[in-house]
């Protein structure tokens, strides 16, 4: 066995927390990346094996070997199952971290989107080209800033007009930032540093702003603005997502349905709505407002399973994403459900790409967008 | 340094993408649930009997080892490949082949993760009973290696008592079937039932005809405190030999009780072990009358019971138990579990004795387990940084298997042997049944490359 050539420091808090991982396996039952892959390099209980070994100096350090750490989608899927109460969340991002800074060679695609996401502030290939500049809300007072994230903005732009039809339906008066990165999958994937710089640039546009509430349809910048943003900037925003906006909205009688539709929906939970946030019943609420029957998956709320999608995976490891995504859209389609719903972008965008690979059409729409239709 | 031609003539019967000698995939599959690591050569997964043939041949002629692996949950090592070789993953043998619901009767490949297998069963009202605990994840061949329990064994058995019939593919290849579709059989000797627990040392099972059972309707729950460990050996005497046949039985001890309350923040009774007792049926009033003469036992042994008077509360009771586990990993950082089984009557004095081993050595020992069939697991808890600590942590392993063994038990009751408690085993068998043992291995693997490092071989 030889020793790597790059030092990682990892916290001791989390060195223990690797350590933790007794090696029952039950996240063999979780893990999408395991049940996509099918051996064990895949699944938590592999990856932290596989960190002890890299800690332990057993293993030289390659980019397939860094595969098994990147592709981990922070679904956690697998802490909902795990006796041993391992955050491998936690230990995954910590353990990233260490890798980026030792300065291992990095897988190539995680690399390029890290480039991206650093230099063009847009996880998505040709921004720059594109002459995308973020658009600035005009006018001096901020009420409501739709903060729609990169997803939503770049390619699954209707959830954003869905959201300023409700708003405008509602009279609710807002602005639009579009363009501006929240800066966590860039925190997740290990970029400690850039990520910091990144949420800086947020926190300083924020300030300027000083909106009365962000209003976000993407759980992963919620978290960002929720949690991310006090701890590592100090500024706070009162922020929140759309669908319990929009449930308050309803409920208030400020937004008025002017039809219902009798269709049947299979709800997916994203992982970071869910399990993160604990946001499980305001987008159901909303499509039962719609006219629509929930159904649910066998893996609902929090044994909810990852689109693939997570953190940007379908960017850094699209054939893996893919695969996930499909997985996932045939276990909607065992519920009979006419539409696939869902409350994030990126769930979202990660159905319609796997909806066209099934043998039956399956129609899938974020809840803004069913509720959009019905205004 | 694996045998590159070893790799190209697995790749030729299995397909390149079912083979694998990347460092990456050998590390993740060196391990199991157990302290034991080895690494292997080379991790093959076949998906047909055909292939497993193929491949056994192939390592029978070159007298390579090779280690079957289910989904790597094993307790003591059995799919750790403790002389390297081949690896021979079985998961993607996972099909359900037959359910006959007249002779209640299912053929599975040995992959079939045991959850999927209930959940397929469920439509039909049928069940297989024996649950081990990692029964979400782990797989039918594994189960039926290892002669898997769990709680429930204490009214159904174990794997053992649920296997009718197996293909087996024998080390040098040959592939037999052995067992009958009929529920009663006396023909030959009983070789199901050598397959069964023989950790993977004699062959590989790649079908298993086993038997199922309709899915008890009803079931009733009760948690009993008892303020002395005699008294609750007692209770748990009384109500196995009044053949009251509850579907669980299951102690935990004040040392895990603590751990308990202070991980899930519940409160108990003070006491010196809990009981959970659970009868299960198909009609309500037999499963009261059960419930309620347990009850009576328990009260007449200076047990304080209380009952559970809905779901909400059986489930609250349940997951005290559940949590036993992951509440004492989280007390020190190293663990020994031990799998100790004793005669139903000697549960007592086992508690006793593990209890003064824990006094004497000064090691934490917390125990729980399905006390109704005299199968315990006290956990051994310490620091393997502190050599002093682990040195008396092993000690304290010893006498405890010493002290089944003197109760008139075993080692263990459905984890195995494997490697973790292959240098007590001498302790428990004679030198004659252990060359009998050796005979039977010799007649089935001439070579000896099954699963070598195992059961009495000391690794």
């Amino acid at each position: 066995m030889t020793s790597s050539s790059h030092e990682l420091k990892l916290p001791e808090e989390l060195v223990a927390e690797i350590h933790r991982c007794f090696r029952c396996g039950y996240c063999r039952s979780a893990c999408p990346t395991f049940t996509a892959m099918g051996s064990e390099s895949w699944n938590a209980r592999g990856r932290l094996l596989l960190a002890r070994a890299i800690l332990d100096g057993q293993v030289e350090l390659s980019p397939g070997l860094l595969d098994r750490f990147f592709s981990c989608l922070a679904c956690a899927a697998c802490e909902v199952v795990c006796p041993a109460v391992v955050r491998v969340v936690d230990a995954m991002v910590a353990f990233r971290q260490a890798l980026v800074a030792s300065g291992a060679p990095l897988p190539e695609r995680v690399a390029e989107l890290a480039r991206r996401l650093l230099e063009e502030g847009s996880p998505l290939p040709g921004a720059s080209e594109r002459g995308r500049q973020p658009k600035a809300p005009a006018g001096e007072k901020v009420g409501v800033l739709v903060f729609p994230g990169c997803v939503a903005s770049e390619l699954e732009p209707g959830v954003v007009k869905a959201i300023e039809k409700l708003l405008e339906a509602a009279d609710v008066p807002y602005s639009l930032l579009e363009g501006a990165c929240c800066a966590l999958p860039l925190l997740k994937l290990g970029f400690t540093r850039e990520a910091r710089k990144s949420m800086e640039l947020l926190a300083g546009r924020l300030r300027s702003l000083r909106p009365e509430l962000v209003l976000t349809p993407c759980p992963t910048c919620l978290e960002a603005l929720t949690r991310y943003l006090p701890q590592l900037t100090g500024t706070s925003v009162r922020a929140e997502h759309t669908s319990t906006f929009l449930r308050r909205l309803l409920r208030e009688g400020k937004l008025a349905l002017a039809r219902r539709v009798e269709l049947k929906a299979a709800y997916h939970d994203p992982c970071v709505l869910g399990r993160l946030l604990g946001i499980y019943e305001a987008p159901r609420e909303l499509l039962w407002e719609a006219g629509l029957t929930v159904l649910e998956m066998p893996r609902n709320r929090r044994e909810s399973a990852c689109c693939g999608y997570g953190n940007l995976a379908f960017l850094a490891y699209p054939e893996l994403a893919a695969r996930i995504a499909e997985e996932r859209v045939k276990e909607a389609l065992a519920t009979k459900a006419d539409v696939l719903a869902t409350a994030c972008p990126s769930c979202l965008h990660a159905f319609a790409e796997a909806a066209k690979c099934v043998a039956r059409p399956l129609a899938v729409a974020d809840v803004t967008e069913v509720l959009a239709e019905l205004v | 340094m694996v045998d590159a031609s070893l790799v190209r003539a697995l790749e030729d019967i299995v397909g390149p993408e079912n083979v694998s000698a990347d460092p990456v995939e050998l590390l993740c599959y060196a391990r199991d649930a157990s302290e034991n690591f080895g690494l292997p050569d080379v991790v093959v997964w076949p998906r047909t009997t055909e292939e497993v043939s193929a491949i056994l041949r192939l390592a029978n002629e070159r007298k390579v080892p090779v280690t079957p692996r289910g989904a790597g949950t094993c307790l003591s090592g059995g799919p750790v490949p403790a002389r390297g070789g081949i690896l021979m993953v079985l998961t993607r043998m996972n099909r359900i082949l037959e359910v006959d619901v007249e002779d209640m009767l299912v053929l599975v490949e040995p992959g079939v993760v045991w959850a999927d297998l209930n959940s397929a069963l469920e439509p039909y009202g049928l069940f297989l009973p024996p649950d081990p605990a990692s029964g979400s994840v782990c797989t039918i061949g594994g189960c039926i290696a290892e002669n898997a329990g769990g709680v429930r064994a204490v009214k159904y058995g174990t794997f053992r008592d649920w296997v009718q019939a197996l293909e087996v593919v024998l080390p040098t290849g040959e592939v037999l079937w052995t067992g009958s579709r009929a529920r009663k059989w006396v023909s030959g000797y009983d070789l199901v039932r050598l397959f069964v627990g023989s950790e993977g040392t004699l062959g590989v099972i790649t079908k298993a005809l086993l038997r199922v059972f309709p899915r008890p309707r009803h079931t009733a729950v009760m948690s009993a405190f008892a303020p002395e460990l005699e008294d609750a050996g007692k209770a748990v005497f009384y109500v196995m030999s009044r053949g009251l046949m509850p579907s669980a039985v299951e102690i935990m001890d004040a040392s895990t009780l603590e751990a308990v309350s202070k991980y899930v923040g519940m409160e108990f009774p003070t006491c010196e072990a809990m009981l959970i007792f659970e009868f299960d049926g198909f009609t309500q009033a037999d499963v009261r009358a059960r419930l309620r003469e347990a009850k009576k036992l328990c009260e007449a042994s200076n047990l304080r019971v209380e009952v559970a008077s809905s779901e909400a509360e059986a489930a609250r009771i349940w997951r005290a138990r559940k949590s036993a586990s992951p509440a004492l990993a989280r007390l020190r950082p190293s663990s020994i579990h031990e799998d100790i089984t004793v005669p139903v009557s000697k549960v007592a004095a086992m508690l006793v004795r593990a209890r003064e081993i824990s006094r004497e050595l000064g090691v934490l020992i917390a125990t729980f387990g399905h006390a109704g069939d005299g199968n315990l697991h006290p956990v051994i808890l310490f620091d393997e940084k502190d050599e002093d600590e682990a040195r008396r942590a092993m000690k304290a392993a010893e006498a405890i298997c010493r002290a089944a063994l003197e109760l008139g038990g075993t080692l263990t009751g459905e984890h195995g042997i494997g490697m973790s408690k292959a240098r007590f085993f001498p302790l428990e068998h004679s030198p004659v049944a252990l060359e009998a043992m050796k005979a039977i291995k010799a007649a089935f693997d001439p070579n000896g490359i099954l699963n070598p490092g195992k059961i009495w071989e000391v690794p």
